[in-house]
């Protein structure tokens, strides 16, 4: 085999092995940031943080280290003024304890929401265990807004596991829209969250 | 005597690049250390003159992702305040370098980074003095070009602890190699630069238009009769797809770089011209100012038209939109600077106008200067 033919063979080989490469990666390749935010996801819904009935949880500025581990998905870093939620969906999973044994409350406090011209009232939806507890709707210029729910027994187990789902109606990008360089999917400005037992009037 | 002779005229050259290379650096670092004096290091806000940490002055920002491959390799751990970032998004062969120079001669991270960036750029700044005359301009212009390089504005990174000053070398040896038909020499280059910087595979267009101009489609279209002259073409994608299947076997996931670098930093392509048209009339200055100046170079890179260097033009064209391909326009100025023939051009066109180039050279030291500032101070004009 001469020098010409060596030359021949190794280019035919380096094409063939780039386009296997090519083909192979193709097929069998997977985000592997996707696959490590859905196993994070997984495991804090598996084995959520713990959540002290009656605990007010912060969303604003620097002291919401405690309110993270409750964050499965949707949620931006915090700011001044509480955490929006980026995306369709926002997801916080807790156990409570102690494990209720009747009907809780819920009370959301939403700063503000993304709207814009196109879409002056954003909308959200509030599930507890996949149950519908809640529903708001927020227009351009409202004041921040108190959101109180009632979480029903029937929606809670006895381990105290509770999944709170937030149903973002128009999530959008300030980037799309031209209004600044944001690109996050913008929705609530979540403020602060309590849930409490519903206090049980003496007969 | 004779070859003393020409020693002499040889190393003349030579001499006063070092000497220009030299004195650039020195400008910069005192600007560097009178910053920290004046404002604070940004992490700490100590006011320090510490000889023996110089070196920190070239290493921020990207730096630390650097230094995080050189001390623990990859890993798939993300940033706590920014998720999806991972150190995935840098490529392998600066900081395996970094690590090389590191054992032999027993110096921190940090240094031996800082002496890989400076090495390289020195090594480059000597070949592009020879490509110069390898596309038969003059002495002069090399000396010329080797000047705009050493002083152009945000040239500092070719110092610091990124890998500019390693992608300039390997494209310049690679181009070099390649006009003086040496094609393995070449192709082996470009595959350590498609291992330096994804954008480093686009060697093949160069290298393809040096081929078609110089052997016409023959060896195209009869590639076992004439394969040497393909070897470039070859052999240029192979540090990147090295580093894919290291990114397969290690994440099962080839595309780990644009993968981390899209969920951590937000990098995603559009049509360069709506990207520049975003930049131009975004409300950050900064965004402004990195899409303006690299437009300049673009600019700039049409006086390569003006002496036939086609294959150079088309290639910094091609780059160019790649970059501008970016929605971020994040360190545009930074990736245009690692084109070195946009200088050879500028100097070509200004030889005969000294006055012109002086001015020019003036007001490149001049912003370069006041980026070195950022740089020191933490500025995000400066990344």
């Amino acid at each position: 085999m001469n020098q010409l033919h060596i030359m021949v063979s190794g280019v035919a080989m380096l094409g063939c092995f780039y386009i296997g490469s090519w083909a192979f990666f193709k097929i069998n390749s997977v985000d592997f940031i996707v696959v490590q935010h859905l196993a994070y996801m997984e495991q804090r819904r598996r084995e959520p943080a713990s959540y002290t009935l009656g605990t007010l949880l912060n969303f604003a500025g620097e002291i919401t280290a405690a309110t993270k581990r409750y964050q499965v998905q949707g949620w931006s870093h915090p700011e001044t003024w509480g955490t929006w939620t980026d995306g369709a969906v926002a997801e916080l999973a807790m156990r409570l304890t102690p494990a209720p044994s009747g009907p809780l409350k819920l009370m959301i406090r939403i700063q503000t929401a993304m709207t814009h011209r196109q879409q002056p009232i954003q909308e959200i939806d509030v599930l507890a265990n996949d149950a519908v507890i809640g529903h708001a709707s927020f227009r351009a210029g409202d004041p921040p807004l108190d959101l109180n729910s009632l979480i029903p027994a029937t929606a809670l187990n006895n381990e105290g596991m509770l999944r709170l789902v937030f149903r973002i109606a128009h999530p959008s990008s300030p980037k799309a829209l031209g209004m600044s360089e944001d690109p996050r999917r913008l929705g609530i400005l979540v403020n602060q969250i309590r849930i409490s037992t519903v206090a049980v009037d003496a007969p | 005597m004779r070859w003393i002779v020409a020693l002499r005229s040889r190393l003349g050259p030579y001499a006063r690049i070092l000497l220009i290379f030299l004195a650039s650096r020195l400008m910069l670092t005192v600007i560097g250390v009178l910053t920290l004096a004046n404002f604070g290091d940004p992490p700490t806000q100590d006011h320090w003159l510490d000889w023996d940490k110089l070196p920190h002055l070239y290493a921020r920002w990207d730096s630390n992702w650097y230094l995080s491959i050189i001390d623990s390799g990859y890993s798939r751990v993300e940033v706590a305040e920014q998720a999806g970032a991972t150190n995935f998004a840098f490529f392998p062969l600066y900081p395996l370098l970094v690590i090389a120079a590191q054992k032999m001669w027993g110096v921190s991270a940090i240094t031996a980074g800082v002496l890989v960036s400076n090495l390289a750029f020195i090594a480059a700044l000597l070949l592009i003095f020879e490509y110069v005359q390898a596309i038969r301009l003059s002495r002069r212009v090399g000396i010329m070009a080797v000047l705009l390089l050493c002083f152009v504005p945000q040239g500092f990174i070719f110092s610091a602890l990124y890998t500019e000053s390693t992608f300039l070398l390997l494209l310049v040896a690679a181009m070099y190699a390649l006009r003086h038909r040496f094609y393995l020499i070449s192709g082996l280059c470009a595959a350590l630069l498609s291992a330096t910087r994804a954008n480093g595979v686009f060697f093949v267009v160069f290298a393809a238009i040096w081929l078609l101009r110089q052997h016409g489609l023959r060896p195209l279209l009869y590639p076992w009769r004439h394969p040497e002259p393909l070897l470039p073409i070859a052999l240029a994608p192979l540090g990147l797809v090295i580093f894919w299947w290291f990114c397969f076997l290690t994440t099962g996931d080839a595309f780990a770089q644009a993968s981390t670098a899209w969920h951590g930093w937000g990098w995603q392509t559009d049509l360069p011209w709506r990207n520049l048209a975003n930049h131009l009339s975004s409300t950050n200055l900064n965004a402004q100012f990195w899409a303006i100046s690299s437009l300049v170079v673009f600019s700039l890179s049409f006086t390569l038209l003006r002496l036939k260097l086609y294959e150079e033009f088309i290639f910094c064209l091609s780059i160019m939109l790649l970059y501008w391909s970016g929605v971020l326009p994040n360190s545009l100025l930074r990736y245009s600077i690692v084109l070195f023939p946009v200088f050879i051009g500028i100097s070509s066109a200004l030889e005969n106008h000294p006055f012109l180039f002086w001015l020019w050279l003036s007001l490149c030291g001049l912003l370069n200067g006041f980026l070195m500032t950022a740089w020191t101070a933490g500025r995000e004009i400066s990344i």
